[in-house]
């Protein structure tokens, strides 16, 4: 079973989306390091839900730094504004 | 044509502002205080992760602990600053299990946990303070 999943994270390594990708090279990585037995089960396990928040974190990140974007060039609009006015 | 631009200008601006998009605009600015500390946890995270395998260790986690929660607690008092406030309890999150395991459970830790946590703690906050770093001024 864990096998399947090593294929199946293969597959999504070498996806075109980046976020993908790298997200399923981290999988196998600490998959491959739990079978070799350098990580404990309860180890393995915490490091692969430490996966998921940090896709939350990216997720927060993203849309921060898309409303920071927006609000500055808002401000720009309306310094321009003033300027013309 | 310049009449036309502020014509235009306006006309957004007061749309914008008239509807629910208003929400939207309305966030948590840059704020020196809580770059500093996003950039501690950072820091701490670096330095940490050279102690893996140390006795030294456990006060390098009891740091990160602290930085990280003084983090979240400071951008929880800020008002609209919603994704930093999910970012950084996101973050505590992942920094729990390192403190649990090195001064709760006082567990046998492996050198590739370490390793790992440290590295993933010092990657996302690497991302919290680009991302932080960019707030409008």
């Amino acid at each position: 079973m864990i096998d399947n999943a090593v294929k199946e994270l293969e597959e999504w390594v070498s996806n075109n989306n980046t976020d993908l990708a790298d997200w399923a090279a981290d999988a196998k990585n600490l998959t491959e390091q739990f079978k070799s037995g350098a990580l404990s089960e309860d180890e393995y396990k915490e490091l692969m839900e430490d996966l998921k928040r940090s896709e939350k974190i990216s997720q927060a990140a993203d849309d921060l730094a898309v409303r920071s974007r927006a609000n500055e060039l808002l401000d720009n609009l309306i310094i321009a504004a003033g300027a013309v006015l | 044509m310049k009449r036309l631009y502020v014509a235009f200008l306006l006309l957004l601006v007061t749309t914008l502002q008239g509807c629910a998009t208003l929400d939207y605009f309305d966030m948590a600015r840059f704020d020196n205080n809580e770059y500093l500390l996003a950039v501690q946890v950072r820091t701490q995270a670096n330095l940490g992760a050279r102690k893996c395998g140390t006795p030294e260790v456990n006060d390098e986690v009891s740091k990160l602990w602290g930085d990280t929660l003084n983090l979240k607690n400071y951008a929880e008092s800020i008002p609209n600053n919603e994704e930093t406030i999910t970012m950084s309890s996101e973050l505590l999150e992942i920094v729990r299990g390192l403190d649990q395991r090195y001064n709760i459970d006082k567990k046998d830790v492996s050198m590739t946990y370490c390793t790992n946590k440290f590295g993933n703690i010092e990657k996302n906050a690497t991302i919290i303070t680009n991302v932080v770093g960019k707030k409008p001024r």
